[in-house]
């Protein structure tokens, strides 16, 4: 009797010895995967958190002030038909330098990198090739587009499209992909412009990456947010 | 039922051994969030994109209060006239747009197809100026903060202009040119000086496969204004 017991506590103890090891196996090989459970990892989160709501409540506040502005612009103009009209002129110049918000017709593509191919020793990093998205913006503005803007970045006179580290840097924002190119005009003349063979859409499909082209019956573009202000060039008549 | 002292011994260890299941299972399920390497970075990397806006959306806030102050007062105080203030306004908005001669210190830039004698079977497309070189020249610049910039007399704006490659020419604003090509950027002329000098930059590529390129700089360059039409289909 007292033999049999013993034996069964062993496979007992046998069976829980495997399963203990497959669990610390099994939090070592997916859970970890070589990082640890740091503060660190909290941290940035909480951060992110935090900053993110802040960005939400400045969205908020720019568009109150917006309103604010707009409303002392509007009575002004309803005082004077000249006030009026220079209004207009302002908001006609001010809409062409991308300070305003803007809605339209439109297109919208999406590139993204492929996903990990483990086979491959090489990762495919769309930011190292930004020289294509400079290519693809040119080619959206010759196909008459008159607002553009990459991941909420509007592209204005001072944009530039920089790498920086294995991102980009647009109007010294970094950005990484996947990217969301946003441009209003004739739908089917963008989409048109760059799908044709062997344009810049077959030419990022060559190159391995995702691309996804998509007319939008209502696209919105953000203002330019930063400031521009001239502190070398003087206008001459 | 009287339990043998083993018996004992093994009820109590069974339940040690619940206890100590029941502790790693809740230390899995804790608030301590996994992640690995790959993804903490990406994190970080977006954690820096949004600090960066948050400076951008303060900045705006700033411009929009006095803007609003500036309207208040304008509009408000009797000494101010209404109108001349908006005439300065689209001044200094068009001035922004592009839409007004500039003058002021900076570079003037000349590339040109190379002149050097091709190695055999080489393609002469490596010596000659592209419509890709300019557009990649022109991003160097305005990463070195230039604030207008012409190339061949023709002010570069955003939206508008477009630098297509038409054969053996260039289209600029819908117009063609020929070699040498000429841009002219206005700013601070030691950095736009290093965005066209600098080792990594675009230009010395260019000037390893053999195209002449030269910058000098200058105290008094002269942008015109763009001169194409301000008028929209699609927008709202």
């Amino acid at each position: 009797m007292m033999k049999k017991d013993n034996i069964w506590i062993g496979l007992a103890c046998v069976v829980l010895g495997v399963f203990i090891a497959f669990q610390m196996k099994f939090i070592q090989g997916t859970y970890l995967n070589g990082a640890s459970p740091t503060q660190k990892t909290t941290e940035i989160i909480n951060e992110l958190t935090v900053v993110k709501a802040e960005k939400e409540r400045l969205v908020e506040e720019i568009e109150r002030l917006q309103d604010q502005l707009d409303k002392i612009q509007n009575s002004a103009s309803e005082e004077s038909a000249v006030v009026k009209n220079l209004t207009d002129e302002l908001n006609r110049f001010k809409a062409f330098s991308g300070m305003t918000k803007v809605t339209g017709t439109g297109i919208m593509v999406t590139i993204d990198n492929p996903p990990k191919d483990l086979n491959v020793g090489l990762e495919k990093n769309i930011a190292l090739d930004y020289k294509m998205l400079l290519d693809l913006i040119n080619e959206l503005n010759s196909a008459g587009a008159e607002a553009i803007s990459i991941n909420e970045q509007r592209m204005v006179n001072s944009t530039e499209i920089r790498l920086a580290g294995s991102q980009v840097n647009v109007n010294t924002i970094p950005i990484s992909p996947p990217f969301i190119i946003k441009a209003i005009g004739s739908p089917s003349t963008l989409d048109g412009a760059v799908n044709i063979r062997f344009g810049i859409v077959q030419n990022l499909q060559e190159s391995g990456y995702y691309v996804e082209v998509r007319q939008v019956e209502n696209l919105e573009i953000g203002a330019f947010n930063g400031s521009m202000k001239f502190r070398y060039a003087n206008t001459v008549k | 039922m009287k339990w043998s002292a083993k018996k004992k011994r093994i009820l109590a260890l069974t339940v040690l051994l619940g206890v100590l299941i029941a502790l790693q299972f809740k230390t899995l399920n804790s608030g301590v969030k996994y992640l690995s390497i790959k993804e903490m970075y990406t994190q970080s990397i977006e954690l820096e994109s949004q600090k960066s806006e948050l400076t951008q959306l303060n900045s705006k806030v700033e411009e929009l209060r006095s803007q609003i102050d500036a309207y208040q007062t304008a509009k408000e105080d009797v000494q101010v006239d209404y109108e001349q203030f908006l005439i300065n306004e689209i001044e200094a908005t068009k001035q922004i747009a592009g839409l007004t001669k500039l003058e002021g210190p900076g570079v003037v830039i000349i590339i040109t197809d190379g002149t050097r004698e091709l190695i055999e079977n080489e393609d002469p497309a490596n010596i000659i100026v592209h419509d890709l070189d300019i557009r990649a020249m022109v991003d160097d610049l305005r990463n070195a903060g230039a604030e207008a910039i012409a190339i061949n007399g023709q002010r570069v704006v955003f939206n508008k202009s477009n630098i297509q490659c038409t054969g053996p020419t260039i289209k600029i604003n819908d117009q063609v040119f020929a070699p040498p090509y000429i841009i002219e950027a206005i700013g601070d002329r030691r950095f736009l000086e290093s965005a066209i000098n600098a080792p990594g930059s675009f230009s010395e590529d260019l000037r390893s496969w053999g195209v002449f390129v030269e910058v000098n700089t200058s105290i008094s360059v002269t942008i015109p204004a763009y001169e194409g039409f301000v008028s929209y289909e699609f927008l709202n």
